[in-house]
């Protein structure tokens, strides 16, 4: 028998819908979290009122570690930090341990650094590019980026004997040299990926849904980018042009001319946009170095075994991810008495837990493969 | 173990001796005895085939990268190795895969998520170890907060070196694992044994 | 600008804190006591230099132990009580300038004010440093640890830590199957 609305009834069905709050936990497996990343998301309804993240599943001991190997036995683990690019965390354990001792590296060594390090941007800005992508469901990007990505890696791994961990750095120089034919098989495929790169921007860039989805999403403001210590291309993006390469420069840096590419909005399409636009610079920077590199040294070697004398050290550069940094105390043997791993994912991840709220699930998944984060870096 | 060759690298692979554990393994005509009347699978040996066919041929694995070899194991499901023309298709979630792929170092905080992820895969279930850090705790084997090897914690069927392993040692891996089940050899015993009076089926 | 330019315009202004200036490898180093750490970097933030970029707060741990007199000189062997040492990072991103702030804890009990109130990016250093080193930070809005589970027993970065008090489940001694560990 039907009947009409209570007052009480009408009253509350002219009243907004009101959402239930879940609590959701995007756990340390999930295909889109980059590694063992939980969140603890409370939403209401689909919009995200609360993120927190629980992180140290991928805690691998790495400072504790060092104190028990020593320099020259933590040195092939400092690759393993950032995995995805490996050679700047290395470099910046070398820098500090050759600051640490006083020893110069030879110029060609420096060359042949900078060559395996913005070759290492490159893959690392691909893999970005590729699992970008594949978290907004456009799987296709994935194959493209991967297949530029091996490329990339096959020349690395003409330098290094290695895919993806290259333990190419020593303190002091680098470990080998380059073979031959490598510089115009480097050349080459620097022609290659930026003859490609305008097909991303077809298939992706310009995509509506992408730019749908990326445009105004996570918008990070750039004095709370500063003030939570983001570094890298998260805090570029941001309008804060720092780079260590040009801050603070080290190696011959200052001798090469490129871009600092900083964006406008802070937004996820500005954080995507950069690491492209990086990878062009990078490659112009391997064309420098391919064509001004000397013959000579490859590395100084160390007297005896590596004791620097007692002191603290910080050395720092520019990863695909940010300022990775390494501050060593020495106490005169030939293990640090601490080593401390400044990571630039650990210092974007902070920054970014209130940046969820007000957006939705599916926007938590572009947030966040924007950032670029890799467990690795973050945990150490 | 004629035919298959386990990998003797070190630290980590060791040779393990899988018996045929007659209870265990669902094609082998001795077991069907055990099965009672009512909804007794009749498998005759066309259809023993076919279902390892089946089985070796379309293993999916739960895409469970926790580290570095997680990068190697998206490179070989991308363009240039693909895993994709082997069947191996990756699901996200534990419930539709068939075999692990434990990728990467494992830590005393994400052990018991992965012990939970691999007992919520459904039977008959495999578990590749890639890397050295999931053979043994790899590099890492001297931290506080490191899981000496994956094996501690889930049953291992194939043990893969490497650091990272290269994608066509991954390659080896598969074509080992669908070797073992073409051979009817069983997954590697699991935990839970058969409640009394019962028996484990499938 | 360099270091020492730096801690030439910093002089006025963190000396009557009693704060003491140095140079290091190109960077400045400021060594205070534990009480002036939140005013020394308000002033370091809001300063002529603007160290507004703040890299990470870690520790070091240094056990008590005992220290032989030197050469030359006579005297019993004295025992140096042990001492946490924190130390901020801080990077000004307009002047390029790297600053150091340095300041000693005891080690029993080690406790600090917190100073995410000035730069929110410690929060998670600090949770950090609690997790391993089990220095307290007063005012943080959620002490709690970071990277270890929350059933570990111990500060792993301290030099005296004992691997054995956690309780751990997965170990080779219990391992699965039971098989003879041949490691």
């Amino acid at each position: 028998m039907s009947r009409t609305l209570t007052p009480e009834e009408r009253a509350h069905a002219t009243e907004a819908p009101v959402f239930e709050e879940m609590i959701l936990n995007m756990g340390p497996q999930h295909p889109s979290t980059h590694g063992v990343l939980r969140l603890v998301l409370r939403v209401s309804g689909e919009v995200i009122e609360e993120c927190k993240f629980h992180i140290g599943y991928l805690h691998r001991c790495h400072e504790k570690i060092a104190e028990e190997h020593g320099y020259l036995g933590y040195l092939p683990l400092a690759d393993r930090l950032d995995y995805v690019c490996a050679g700047p965390n290395q470099w910046a354990a070398c820098l500090a341990m050759e600051k640490l001792a006083g020893i110069e590296v030879p110029e060609r060594a420096e060359y042949l650094r900078v060559i395996a390090a913005e070759l290492n941007r490159i893959a690392s800005h691909l893999l970005f590019i590729a699992t970008f992508g594949n978290d907004l469901a456009a799987v296709s990007v994935f194959l493209y980026g991967m297949r530029e990505r091996e490329m990339v890696i096959d020349l690395l791994e003409a330098l290094s004997g290695q895919r993806l961990t290259y333990n190419y750095y020593r303190v002091g120089g680098v470990g080998w040299d380059m073979p031959e034919g490598f510089a115009e098989r480097c050349r080459e495929v620097l022609d290659i990926i930026e003859s490609r790169l305008p097909h991303y921007n077809d298939l992706f860039t310009n995509n509506a849904v992408m730019r749908a989805r990326t445009e105004g999403v996570g918008v990070v403001p750039p004095d709370r980018a500063i003030a939570f210590g983001m570094s890298g291309p998260t805090l570029r993006a941001s309008g804060v042009p720092y780079d260590v390469r040009r801050s603070d420069p080290y190696g011959i840096y200052d001798r090469f001319e490129f871009e600092v590419v900083v964006g406008e909005r802070g937004d996820t399409f500005d954080r995507f946009w950069m690491r492209v636009r990086e990878i062009q610079e990078s490659a112009k920077i391997i064309r420098q170095a391919l064509d001004q590199i000397p013959p000579g040294e490859i590395r100084t070697k160390l007297k005896g075994r590596f004791r620097p004398p007692p002191g603290r050290a910080y050395g720092h550069v520019e990863g695909a991810r940010g300022d990775v940094g390494y501050y060593i105390v020495s106490d005169g043997t030939d293990k640090p008495y601490r080593l401390k791993v400044r990571s630039p994912c650990f210092s974007n991840l902070a920054g970014m837990e209130e940046m969820f709220r007000g957006w939705k699930i599916a926007d938590v998944v572009a947030i966040l493969g924007s950032i670029d984060i890799v467990l690795g870096c973050v945990d150490r | 173990m004629d035919g298959i060759e386990l990998p003797q690298g070190s630290p980590g692979p060791r040779r393990r001796e899988v018996e045929l554990q007659e209870w265990y393994n669902p094609l082998a005509s001795a077991n069907l005895a055990k099965v009672p009347v009512v909804g007794r699978p009749v498998l005759n040996w066309a259809e023993r085939i076919i279902l390892s066919w089946a089985r070796r041929l379309s293993l999916w694995p739960i895409l469970f990268g926790l580290a570095c070899c997680a990068i190697e194991m998206m490179c070989a499901y991308a363009g240039r190795f693909d895993l994709d023309r082997f069947g191996v298709i990756p699901r996200a979630t534990p419930r539709q895969a068939d075999v692990m792929l434990v990728a990467g170092t494992v830590t005393h905080k994400m052990a018991p998520r992965l012990r939970l992820l691999y007992d919520q895969m459904p039977e008959p279930k495999y578990v590749i170890s890639m890397g050295s850090c999931a053979n043994c705790g790899g590099p890492f084997r001297d931290g506080y907060h490191v899981v000496r090897g994956v094996d501690l914690i889930i049953p291992v069927d194939i043990y893969v070196p490497g650091c990272p392993p290269r994608p066509e040692a991954l390659f080896q891996a598969f074509a080992m694992l669908r070797e073992k089940i073409k051979k009817g050899i069983p997954p590697v015993a699991p935990t839970r044994e058969a409640p009394p009076g019962e028996e484990i089926l499938f | 600008m360099t270091a020492s330019e730096a801690l030439d315009l910093l002089r006025p202004e963190i000396e009557p804190l009693g704060g003491q200036l140095a140079e290091e490898h190109g960077a400045l180093c400021i060594t205070c006591p534990d009480d002036r750490v939140p005013q020394v970097l308000r002033k370091l933030r809001d300063g002529p230099l603007a160290f507004d970029y703040l890299s990470f707060v870690t520790a070091e741990d240094y056990p008590p132990h005992t220290e032989e007199p030197a050469e030359g000189e006579g005297g019993a062997p004295r025992e140096v009580p042990g001492r946490i040492e924190l130390v901020y990072h801080l990077f000004s991103l307009e002047h390029r300038v790297q600053c150091f702030v340095r300041t000693a804890l005891a080690r029993e009990a080690p406790r600090i004010a917190t100073v995410s109130d000035i730069y929110p990016g410690a929060a998670w250093h600090e949770r950090e440093t609690y997790d391993l080193f089990g220095v307290v930070f007063v005012g943080h809005p959620d002490l709690r640890r970071i990277l270890l589970p929350d059933y570990w027993v111990g500060h792993p970065l301290r030099k005296d830590y004992d691997p054995s008090q956690t309780p751990l489940v997965y170990t080779p001694e219990k391992r699965w199957p039971e098989v003879a560990d041949k490691r």
